[in-house]
Protein backbone atom coordinates (compact mmCIF):
# COMPACT_ATOMS: atom_id res chain seq x y z
CA UNK A 1 0.00 0.00 0.00
CA UNK A 2 1.23 3.45 -0.86
CA UNK A 3 2.08 5.69 2.04
CA UNK A 4 2.44 9.12 0.49
CA UNK A 5 3.37 11.01 3.61
CA UNK A 6 3.57 9.77 7.12
CA UNK A 7 4.64 12.22 9.81
CA UNK A 8 6.61 9.62 11.74
CA UNK A 9 8.46 8.31 8.68
CA UNK A 10 9.13 11.75 7.34
CA UNK A 11 10.56 12.86 10.63
CA UNK A 12 12.86 9.90 11.10
CA UNK A 13 13.79 8.95 7.55
CA UNK A 14 17.14 9.44 5.88
CA UNK A 15 15.82 12.53 4.19
CA UNK A 16 14.99 14.24 7.47
CA UNK A 17 18.47 15.74 7.73
CA UNK A 18 18.32 17.11 4.18
CA UNK A 19 14.81 18.36 4.79
CA UNK A 20 15.83 20.16 7.95
CA UNK A 21 18.88 21.69 6.26
CA UNK A 22 16.62 23.07 3.56
CA UNK A 23 14.20 24.33 6.20
CA UNK A 24 17.07 26.13 7.91
CA UNK A 25 18.18 27.69 4.60
CA UNK A 26 14.62 28.80 3.89
CA UNK A 27 14.37 30.26 7.36
CA UNK A 28 17.52 32.28 6.78
CA UNK A 29 16.39 33.43 3.31
CA UNK A 30 13.00 34.58 4.58
CA UNK A 31 14.10 35.77 8.05
CA UNK A 32 12.05 33.17 9.89
CA UNK A 33 12.86 31.30 13.06
CA UNK A 34 14.60 28.05 11.94
CA UNK A 35 12.94 26.11 14.76
CA UNK A 36 9.49 27.21 13.58
CA UNK A 37 10.28 26.26 10.02
CA UNK A 38 11.62 22.84 10.93
CA UNK A 39 8.60 22.19 13.15
CA UNK A 40 6.15 23.62 10.59
CA UNK A 41 4.22 21.99 7.78
CA UNK A 42 7.00 21.25 5.36
CA UNK A 43 7.39 18.67 2.68
CA UNK A 44 10.43 17.46 0.78
CA UNK A 45 10.08 15.33 -2.34
CA UNK A 46 12.77 14.02 -4.68
CA UNK A 47 11.98 13.14 -8.29
CA UNK A 48 14.71 11.06 -9.90
CA UNK A 49 15.04 9.94 -13.49
CA UNK A 50 17.58 8.51 -15.90
CA UNK A 51 16.98 8.66 -19.64
CA UNK A 52 18.81 7.16 -22.59
CA UNK A 53 18.05 8.36 -26.14
CA UNK A 54 19.37 6.70 -29.30
CA UNK A 55 18.82 8.28 -32.70
CA UNK A 56 18.97 6.77 -36.13
CA UNK A 57 19.46 8.76 -39.32
CA UNK A 58 20.69 12.04 -37.83
CA UNK A 59 22.33 13.95 -40.66
CA UNK A 60 23.33 17.24 -39.04
CA UNK A 61 25.14 17.98 -35.81
CA UNK A 62 22.22 19.51 -33.92
CA UNK A 63 21.28 16.24 -32.21
CA UNK A 64 23.84 13.64 -31.09
CA UNK A 65 23.44 10.01 -32.07
CA UNK A 66 22.78 9.15 -28.45
CA UNK A 67 22.78 10.72 -25.03
CA UNK A 68 22.22 9.75 -21.43
CA UNK A 69 20.63 12.17 -18.96
CA UNK A 70 20.33 11.48 -15.24
CA UNK A 71 18.31 14.08 -13.38
CA UNK A 72 17.28 15.02 -9.87
CA UNK A 73 14.40 17.35 -9.09
CA UNK A 74 14.17 18.51 -5.49
CA UNK A 75 10.91 20.01 -4.29
CA UNK A 76 10.56 21.73 -0.96
CA UNK A 77 7.34 23.25 0.34
CA UNK A 78 6.58 24.97 3.59
CA UNK A 79 3.32 26.34 4.94
CA UNK A 80 2.62 28.42 8.02
CA UNK A 81 -0.89 29.85 8.27
CA UNK A 82 -1.61 31.75 5.06
CA UNK A 83 2.07 31.76 4.03
CA UNK A 84 3.62 29.26 1.68
CA UNK A 85 7.11 28.76 0.34
CA UNK A 86 7.83 26.58 -2.65
CA UNK A 87 11.27 25.79 -4.01
CA UNK A 88 12.25 23.50 -6.86
CA UNK A 89 15.86 22.76 -7.73
CA UNK A 90 16.76 20.74 -10.81
CA UNK A 91 20.07 19.00 -11.50
CA UNK A 92 21.23 17.02 -14.49
CA UNK A 93 24.65 16.07 -15.81
CA UNK A 94 24.91 19.44 -17.56
CA UNK A 95 22.71 21.84 -15.58
CA UNK A 96 22.06 22.84 -12.02
CA UNK A 97 19.38 25.46 -11.60
CA UNK A 98 16.92 26.83 -9.10
CA UNK A 99 13.80 26.42 -11.21
CA UNK A 100 11.27 27.94 -8.84
CA UNK A 101 11.43 29.88 -5.61
CA UNK A 102 8.06 31.31 -4.65
CA UNK A 103 6.70 32.99 -1.57
CA UNK A 104 2.92 32.64 -1.48
CA UNK A 105 0.14 34.20 0.55
CA UNK A 106 -3.33 32.64 0.70
CA UNK A 107 -5.62 35.65 0.44
CA UNK A 108 -8.55 33.36 1.12
CA UNK A 109 -9.22 29.68 0.60
CA UNK A 110 -9.59 30.17 -3.14
CA UNK A 111 -6.88 32.70 -3.99
CA UNK A 112 -3.11 32.82 -3.61
CA UNK A 113 -0.63 35.56 -4.49
CA UNK A 114 2.95 34.57 -5.26
CA UNK A 115 6.23 36.42 -5.54
CA UNK A 116 9.42 34.97 -6.91
CA UNK A 117 10.58 32.82 -9.78
CA UNK A 118 7.80 30.73 -11.23
CA UNK A 119 6.82 28.62 -14.22
CA UNK A 120 4.65 30.63 -16.58
CA UNK A 121 1.00 29.53 -16.61
CA UNK A 122 0.88 29.79 -20.41
CA UNK A 123 2.35 26.30 -20.68
CA UNK A 124 -0.36 23.77 -19.99
CA UNK A 125 2.03 20.85 -19.70
CA UNK A 126 4.72 22.48 -17.60
CA UNK A 127 2.29 24.14 -15.23
CA UNK A 128 0.97 20.68 -14.42
CA UNK A 129 4.05 18.46 -14.40
CA UNK A 130 6.89 20.97 -13.86
CA UNK A 131 10.11 18.90 -13.68
CA UNK A 132 8.51 15.82 -12.15
CA UNK A 133 9.36 13.22 -14.80
CA UNK A 134 7.60 10.48 -12.84
CA UNK A 135 4.23 12.20 -13.05
CA UNK A 136 4.03 12.50 -16.83
CA UNK A 137 3.35 9.27 -18.65
CA UNK A 138 5.51 10.05 -21.66
CA UNK A 139 9.29 10.32 -21.54
CA UNK A 140 9.50 13.41 -23.72
CA UNK A 141 7.43 16.54 -23.52
CA UNK A 142 5.99 18.18 -26.63
CA UNK A 143 8.57 20.39 -28.35
CA UNK A 144 6.52 23.55 -27.88
CA UNK A 145 6.52 22.85 -24.11
CA UNK A 146 10.28 22.30 -23.83
CA UNK A 147 12.22 24.18 -21.20
CA UNK A 148 14.40 27.05 -22.35
CA UNK A 149 17.62 25.06 -21.92
CA UNK A 150 16.16 22.05 -23.73
CA UNK A 151 15.64 23.80 -27.06
CA UNK A 152 12.47 25.50 -25.85
CA UNK A 153 11.17 28.40 -27.94
CA UNK A 154 8.70 29.86 -25.42
CA UNK A 155 9.59 31.64 -22.17
CA UNK A 156 8.71 29.11 -19.46
CA UNK A 157 10.26 30.86 -16.45
CA UNK A 158 9.74 34.40 -15.21
CA UNK A 159 10.55 36.28 -12.04
CA UNK A 160 7.88 38.53 -10.61
CA UNK A 161 4.35 38.14 -9.27
CA UNK A 162 1.62 35.60 -9.93
CA UNK A 163 -1.99 35.40 -8.78
CA UNK A 164 -4.04 32.19 -8.76
CA UNK A 165 -7.72 31.91 -7.99
CA UNK A 166 -10.58 29.42 -8.16
CA UNK A 167 -14.23 30.22 -8.59
CA UNK A 168 -16.54 27.45 -7.48
CA UNK A 169 -19.79 26.98 -9.36
CA UNK A 170 -23.08 25.93 -7.79
CA UNK A 171 -23.20 22.59 -9.56
CA UNK A 172 -19.75 21.47 -8.43
CA UNK A 173 -17.96 22.91 -11.44
CA UNK A 174 -15.29 25.56 -11.21
CA UNK A 175 -13.12 28.03 -13.05
CA UNK A 176 -9.47 28.47 -12.25
CA UNK A 177 -7.43 31.35 -13.51
CA UNK A 178 -3.85 32.47 -13.13
CA UNK A 179 -2.23 35.73 -14.17
CA UNK A 180 1.45 36.54 -13.93
CA UNK A 181 3.85 39.36 -14.73
CA UNK A 182 7.59 39.45 -14.34
CA UNK A 183 10.99 39.55 -15.98
CA UNK A 184 11.35 37.20 -18.91
CA UNK A 185 14.33 35.69 -20.71
CA UNK A 186 17.03 36.87 -23.06
CA UNK A 187 18.10 35.08 -26.23
CA UNK A 188 21.76 34.17 -26.73
CA UNK A 189 23.43 31.68 -29.08
CA UNK A 190 20.45 29.52 -29.92
CA UNK A 191 18.90 29.45 -26.47
CA UNK A 192 16.57 31.41 -24.21
CA UNK A 193 18.06 32.32 -20.83
CA UNK A 194 15.58 33.01 -18.02
CA UNK A 195 16.42 35.75 -15.56
CA UNK A 196 18.61 34.37 -12.76
CA UNK A 197 17.74 35.94 -9.41
CA UNK A 198 21.02 34.79 -7.88
CA UNK A 199 23.23 36.25 -10.59
CA UNK A 200 23.40 40.04 -10.23
CA UNK A 201 25.34 40.28 -13.48
CA UNK A 202 22.66 38.43 -15.37
CA UNK A 203 21.28 40.38 -18.29
CA UNK A 204 17.70 41.45 -17.65
CA UNK A 205 15.08 40.21 -20.03
CA UNK A 206 12.03 42.24 -20.91
CA UNK A 207 8.60 41.97 -19.41
CA UNK A 208 6.83 38.60 -19.49
CA UNK A 209 3.11 38.43 -18.80
CA UNK A 210 0.87 35.42 -19.07
CA UNK A 211 -2.51 34.05 -18.11
CA UNK A 212 -4.42 30.79 -18.06
CA UNK A 213 -8.12 30.23 -17.50
CA UNK A 214 -9.69 26.80 -17.33
CA UNK A 215 -13.11 25.34 -16.77
CA UNK A 216 -13.37 22.28 -14.54
CA UNK A 217 -16.69 20.41 -14.79
CA UNK A 218 -15.76 18.92 -11.42
CA UNK A 219 -14.08 21.56 -9.30
CA UNK A 220 -11.57 19.20 -7.66
CA UNK A 221 -11.08 16.82 -10.56
CA UNK A 222 -8.17 17.23 -12.97
CA UNK A 223 -10.19 17.24 -16.20
CA UNK A 224 -10.41 20.72 -17.66
CA UNK A 225 -10.24 22.80 -20.79
CA UNK A 226 -9.36 26.41 -21.30
CA UNK A 227 -7.26 29.12 -22.83
CA UNK A 228 -3.80 30.52 -22.24
CA UNK A 229 -2.00 33.58 -23.46
CA UNK A 230 0.98 35.77 -22.92
CA UNK A 231 3.20 38.59 -24.03
CA UNK A 232 6.98 38.38 -23.77
CA UNK A 233 9.53 41.02 -24.60
CA UNK A 234 12.59 38.97 -25.57
CA UNK A 235 15.90 40.81 -25.36
CA UNK A 236 18.64 39.82 -27.82
CA UNK A 237 22.03 41.24 -26.83
CA UNK A 238 24.77 41.92 -29.42
CA UNK A 239 25.88 38.59 -30.81
CA UNK A 240 28.47 37.22 -33.20
CA UNK A 241 26.24 34.38 -34.30
CA UNK A 242 23.40 36.66 -35.38
CA UNK A 243 25.70 39.47 -36.44
CA UNK A 244 23.82 42.19 -34.55
CA UNK A 245 26.11 44.85 -33.09
CA UNK A 246 23.29 46.41 -31.06
CA UNK A 247 20.74 44.89 -28.71
CA UNK A 248 17.31 44.37 -30.18
CA UNK A 249 13.97 43.07 -28.94
CA UNK A 250 11.39 40.59 -30.13
CA UNK A 251 7.87 41.24 -28.91
CA UNK A 252 6.11 37.92 -28.79
CA UNK A 253 2.38 37.29 -28.44
CA UNK A 254 1.02 33.85 -27.64
CA UNK A 255 -2.53 32.57 -27.56
CA UNK A 256 -3.52 28.99 -27.01
CA UNK A 257 -6.24 26.52 -26.17
CA UNK A 258 -5.83 23.34 -24.19
CA UNK A 259 -7.69 20.31 -22.93
CA UNK A 260 -6.68 17.81 -20.28
CA UNK A 261 -9.36 15.16 -19.95
CA UNK A 262 -9.25 12.04 -17.82
CA UNK A 263 -11.63 9.14 -17.50
CA UNK A 264 -11.04 5.94 -15.57
CA UNK A 265 -8.84 4.42 -18.29
CA UNK A 266 -8.14 7.22 -20.77
CA UNK A 267 -6.41 10.57 -20.69
CA UNK A 268 -6.19 13.15 -23.46
CA UNK A 269 -3.79 16.07 -23.24
CA UNK A 270 -3.87 18.43 -26.19
CA UNK A 271 -2.93 22.02 -26.82
CA UNK A 272 -2.52 24.41 -29.72
CA UNK A 273 -0.54 27.64 -29.58
CA UNK A 274 -0.47 30.56 -31.97
CA UNK A 275 2.79 32.48 -31.60
CA UNK A 276 3.44 35.81 -33.33
CA UNK A 277 6.92 37.35 -33.02
CA UNK A 278 7.59 40.98 -33.94
CA UNK A 279 11.25 42.01 -33.84
CA UNK A 280 12.60 45.56 -33.96
CA UNK A 281 13.08 47.14 -37.38
CA UNK A 282 16.10 45.70 -39.13
CA UNK A 283 15.61 42.22 -37.66
CA UNK A 284 12.32 41.22 -39.21
CA UNK A 285 13.91 38.02 -40.52
CA UNK A 286 13.50 36.71 -36.93
CA UNK A 287 9.79 37.41 -36.78
CA UNK A 288 6.70 35.80 -38.22
CA UNK A 289 3.96 33.68 -36.81
CA UNK A 290 3.41 29.97 -36.45
CA UNK A 291 1.05 27.48 -34.87
CA UNK A 292 2.28 24.52 -32.88
CA UNK A 293 -0.08 21.83 -31.64
CA UNK A 294 -0.01 18.39 -30.09
CA UNK A 295 -2.36 15.72 -28.85
CA UNK A 296 -1.39 12.87 -26.56
CA UNK A 297 -3.73 10.00 -25.82
CA UNK A 298 -2.96 7.68 -22.92
CA UNK A 299 -4.64 4.36 -22.30
CA UNK A 300 -4.22 2.95 -18.83
CA UNK A 301 -4.27 -0.81 -19.36
CA UNK A 302 -4.30 -1.56 -15.63
CA UNK A 303 -2.88 -0.07 -12.44
CA UNK A 304 0.68 -0.63 -13.71
CA UNK A 305 0.70 -0.34 -17.49
CA UNK A 306 0.11 2.72 -19.66
CA UNK A 307 0.21 2.89 -23.42
CA UNK A 308 0.29 6.24 -25.22
CA UNK A 309 0.55 7.92 -28.61
CA UNK A 310 1.30 11.54 -29.40
CA UNK A 311 1.24 13.62 -32.54
CA UNK A 312 2.91 17.02 -32.83
CA UNK A 313 2.82 19.39 -35.74
CA UNK A 314 2.05 22.90 -36.76
CA UNK A 315 1.66 25.57 -39.39
CA UNK A 316 4.55 27.75 -40.60
CA UNK A 317 6.97 25.99 -38.28
CA UNK A 318 9.41 25.57 -41.18
CA UNK A 319 9.09 29.09 -42.47
CA UNK A 320 8.66 31.29 -39.37
CA UNK A 321 11.83 33.37 -38.99
CA UNK A 322 11.67 33.24 -35.20
CA UNK A 323 12.11 29.45 -35.23
CA UNK A 324 15.29 29.80 -37.33
CA UNK A 325 16.84 30.97 -34.06
CA UNK A 326 16.24 27.48 -32.64
CA UNK A 327 17.63 24.86 -35.04
CA UNK A 328 16.83 21.99 -32.67
CA UNK A 329 13.12 22.80 -32.52
CA UNK A 330 11.06 19.76 -33.48
CA UNK A 331 8.51 20.76 -36.09
CA UNK A 332 6.76 17.39 -36.37
CA UNK A 333 6.80 14.24 -34.31
CA UNK A 334 4.81 11.05 -34.03
CA UNK A 335 5.50 8.73 -31.16
CA UNK A 336 4.25 5.70 -29.34
CA UNK A 337 5.27 4.62 -25.91
CA UNK A 338 4.55 2.46 -22.93
CA UNK A 339 5.17 2.79 -19.23
CA UNK A 340 5.31 0.17 -16.52
CA UNK A 341 5.03 1.16 -12.86
CA UNK A 342 6.92 -1.69 -11.21
CA UNK A 343 6.37 -0.23 -7.74
CA UNK A 344 3.94 2.40 -6.49
CA UNK A 345 6.48 5.11 -7.12
CA UNK A 346 8.95 3.81 -9.68
CA UNK A 347 8.42 3.29 -13.37
CA UNK A 348 10.24 2.38 -16.56
CA UNK A 349 9.15 3.60 -19.97
CA UNK A 350 10.02 3.16 -23.61
CA UNK A 351 9.19 5.57 -26.40
CA UNK A 352 9.70 5.32 -30.16
CA UNK A 353 9.49 8.51 -32.23
CA UNK A 354 9.70 9.73 -35.80
CA UNK A 355 11.10 13.26 -35.59
CA UNK A 356 11.39 16.19 -37.98
CA UNK A 357 13.27 19.42 -37.38
CA UNK A 358 13.59 22.26 -39.87
CA UNK A 359 16.62 20.63 -41.45
CA UNK A 360 16.63 17.01 -40.40
CA UNK A 361 14.55 13.90 -40.05
CA UNK A 362 15.42 10.93 -37.83
CA UNK A 363 14.10 8.16 -35.66
CA UNK A 364 14.52 8.07 -31.92
CA UNK A 365 14.13 5.46 -29.22
CA UNK A 366 14.13 6.50 -25.58
CA UNK A 367 14.30 4.50 -22.37
CA UNK A 368 13.64 6.00 -18.98
CA UNK A 369 13.56 5.04 -15.36
CA UNK A 370 11.80 7.48 -13.02
CA UNK A 371 10.83 7.50 -9.40
CA UNK A 372 9.71 9.68 -6.56
CA UNK A 373 11.09 9.50 -3.04
CA UNK A 374 10.48 11.31 0.23
CA UNK B 1 -21.80 -32.13 -14.85
CA UNK B 2 -19.26 -31.62 -12.13
CA UNK B 3 -18.80 -27.97 -13.09
CA UNK B 4 -22.54 -27.40 -13.07
CA UNK B 5 -22.69 -28.81 -9.55
CA UNK B 6 -20.00 -26.45 -8.36
CA UNK B 7 -21.81 -23.46 -9.87
CA UNK B 8 -25.13 -24.47 -8.32
CA UNK B 9 -23.44 -24.94 -4.96
CA UNK B 10 -21.86 -21.50 -5.30
CA UNK B 11 -25.25 -19.90 -6.06
CA UNK B 12 -26.76 -21.73 -3.09
CA UNK B 13 -24.11 -20.42 -0.71
CA UNK B 14 -24.46 -16.91 -2.19
CA UNK B 15 -28.09 -16.80 -1.07
CA UNK B 16 -27.81 -18.86 2.11
CA UNK B 17 -24.69 -17.42 3.69
CA UNK B 18 -25.02 -14.21 5.70
CA UNK B 19 -23.63 -11.06 4.12
CA UNK B 20 -19.94 -10.44 4.67
CA UNK B 21 -18.99 -9.03 8.02
CA UNK B 22 -18.04 -5.65 6.59
CA UNK B 23 -21.65 -5.09 5.52
CA UNK B 24 -22.36 -4.25 9.15
CA UNK B 25 -19.62 -1.68 9.14
CA UNK B 26 -19.88 1.98 8.42
CA UNK B 27 -17.23 4.58 7.77
CA UNK B 28 -17.60 7.97 9.42
CA UNK B 29 -15.85 11.25 8.86
CA UNK B 30 -15.10 12.47 12.36
CA UNK B 31 -13.49 15.31 14.26
CA UNK B 32 -13.11 16.37 17.87
CA UNK B 33 -16.46 17.21 19.49
CA UNK B 34 -15.63 20.92 19.59
CA UNK B 35 -14.58 21.07 15.94
CA UNK B 36 -15.83 24.39 14.50
CA UNK B 37 -17.81 22.60 11.77
CA UNK B 38 -20.70 20.19 12.32
CA UNK B 39 -20.88 18.69 8.85
CA UNK B 40 -19.00 18.65 5.58
CA UNK B 41 -20.27 18.22 2.05
CA UNK B 42 -18.67 15.73 -0.29
CA UNK B 43 -16.91 18.41 -2.33
CA UNK B 44 -15.22 19.92 0.71
CA UNK B 45 -14.07 16.49 1.83
CA UNK B 46 -12.57 15.79 -1.57
CA UNK B 47 -10.97 19.24 -1.55
CA UNK B 48 -9.34 18.85 1.82
CA UNK B 49 -8.08 15.35 1.00
CA UNK B 50 -6.48 16.71 -2.17
CA UNK B 51 -4.71 19.42 -0.24
CA UNK B 52 -6.98 22.32 -1.18
CA UNK B 53 -7.66 24.88 1.49
CA UNK B 54 -10.94 24.45 3.38
CA UNK B 55 -11.76 27.03 6.03
CA UNK B 56 -14.47 27.47 8.62
CA UNK B 57 -16.77 30.50 8.81
CA UNK B 58 -14.27 31.93 11.31
CA UNK B 59 -11.54 31.51 8.64
CA UNK B 60 -9.86 28.66 10.52
CA UNK B 61 -8.12 26.21 8.22
CA UNK B 62 -9.22 22.60 8.56
CA UNK B 63 -6.67 19.80 8.22
CA UNK B 64 -7.11 16.26 6.98
CA UNK B 65 -5.57 13.09 8.32
CA UNK B 66 -5.54 9.87 6.32
CA UNK B 67 -6.29 6.78 8.36
CA UNK B 68 -4.09 4.01 7.00
CA UNK B 69 -4.48 1.70 9.96
CA UNK B 70 -6.70 -0.61 7.92
CA UNK B 71 -6.29 -1.30 4.22
CA UNK B 72 -9.98 -2.09 3.69
CA UNK B 73 -10.99 1.18 5.35
CA UNK B 74 -8.63 3.11 3.08
CA UNK B 75 -9.99 1.36 -0.02
CA UNK B 76 -13.56 2.25 0.94
CA UNK B 77 -12.52 5.86 1.50
CA UNK B 78 -10.83 6.04 -1.92
CA UNK B 79 -13.72 4.39 -3.73
CA UNK B 80 -16.67 6.03 -2.01
CA UNK B 81 -15.28 9.44 -1.19
CA UNK B 82 -12.48 10.23 -3.62
CA UNK B 83 -13.72 8.08 -6.52
CA UNK B 84 -10.13 7.29 -7.43
CA UNK B 85 -7.81 4.34 -7.47
CA UNK B 86 -4.92 4.37 -5.04
CA UNK B 87 -2.50 5.10 -7.88
CA UNK B 88 -4.59 7.98 -9.21
CA UNK B 89 -4.97 9.50 -5.76
CA UNK B 90 -1.27 9.30 -5.01
CA UNK B 91 -0.33 10.87 -8.35
CA UNK B 92 -2.93 13.59 -7.98
CA UNK B 93 -1.62 14.51 -4.54
CA UNK B 94 1.95 14.63 -5.85
CA UNK B 95 0.90 16.71 -8.85
CA UNK B 96 -0.94 19.25 -6.70
CA UNK B 97 1.99 19.48 -4.29
CA UNK B 98 4.36 19.99 -7.20
CA UNK B 99 2.07 22.61 -8.72
CA UNK B 100 1.57 24.86 -5.78
CA UNK B 101 3.05 23.38 -2.65
CA UNK B 102 -0.28 22.25 -1.29
CA UNK B 103 -0.07 20.43 2.00
CA UNK B 104 -0.89 16.76 1.66
CA UNK B 105 -2.89 15.09 4.43
CA UNK B 106 -0.84 13.57 7.22
CA UNK B 107 -0.96 9.81 7.25
CA UNK B 108 -1.47 7.69 10.33
CA UNK B 109 -0.88 3.95 10.28
CA UNK B 110 -1.59 3.61 13.97
CA UNK B 111 -5.12 4.19 15.33
CA UNK B 112 -3.89 5.24 18.78
CA UNK B 113 -1.66 7.92 17.29
CA UNK B 114 -4.53 9.14 15.15
CA UNK B 115 -6.82 9.43 18.17
CA UNK B 116 -4.14 11.34 20.06
CA UNK B 117 -3.77 13.72 17.12
CA UNK B 118 -7.54 14.27 17.06
CA UNK B 119 -7.54 14.98 20.79
CA UNK B 120 -4.90 17.66 20.31
CA UNK B 121 -6.35 19.46 17.30
CA UNK B 122 -10.01 20.50 16.92
CA UNK B 123 -9.45 21.39 13.26
CA UNK B 124 -8.23 17.91 12.32
CA UNK B 125 -10.67 15.63 10.51
CA UNK B 126 -10.30 11.99 9.60
CA UNK B 127 -12.29 8.90 8.73
CA UNK B 128 -12.69 5.70 10.74
CA UNK B 129 -14.87 2.65 11.24
CA UNK B 130 -18.11 3.23 13.10
CA UNK B 131 -16.96 0.87 15.91
CA UNK B 132 -13.76 2.84 16.39
CA UNK B 133 -15.77 6.05 16.61
CA UNK B 134 -18.12 4.51 19.15
CA UNK B 135 -15.20 3.27 21.22
CA UNK B 136 -13.50 6.65 21.19
CA UNK B 137 -14.53 9.60 23.31
CA UNK B 138 -15.05 13.25 22.59
CA UNK B 139 -15.54 12.86 18.83
CA UNK B 140 -18.40 13.82 16.55
CA UNK B 141 -19.55 12.62 13.13
CA UNK B 142 -19.31 15.12 10.30
CA UNK B 143 -20.56 12.77 7.62
CA UNK B 144 -21.29 9.12 6.94
CA UNK B 145 -18.94 8.19 4.13
CA UNK B 146 -20.12 4.61 3.67
CA UNK B 147 -22.74 2.36 5.25
CA UNK B 148 -25.33 3.48 7.79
Amino acid sequence: MTTPRTPDTVQTGHLALVRNCIAAAVAICFSLNPADVIAGDSDFIIFLSAEYDARNGVSDNVYPNSDFTPSVDLLYTYGNGPWRILGEYYLTDDESELERLQLGYDINQNSTAWLGRYHQPLSTWNFKYHHGAFLQSSISRPAIENWEDEDGVIAQHATGAMFESNVRGRNGSGIRYTIAAGIGPTYEDGELYPYDVFDPDDLDGGIATSFAVSFYPDYVDSSNFGMVGGYTDLVVPPSMSLGNIAEFEIRQYLFGAQVDWETRWWQLIAAAYYVDSKPDDGYTQYGGHFVSAYAQLIRELNESFDFYVRLEGGINTRSAGYLSLFPAFITRRALIGSRFDFTARQAIAIEISAVETRQDRFGEISLQWSGVFQ
Amino acid sequence: MRMRGVILLGIFWWFVLPEPAFADHAVYLVARADCPVDSMDALDIRKIYLGFSVRTDANEALRAATNLSDEELYEIFLQDMMAMSERSYDRRLLTLTLQSGRRRPDIYTNSEELLRALEQDPTLITFMWKEDYEAAENLKVLRVIWGH
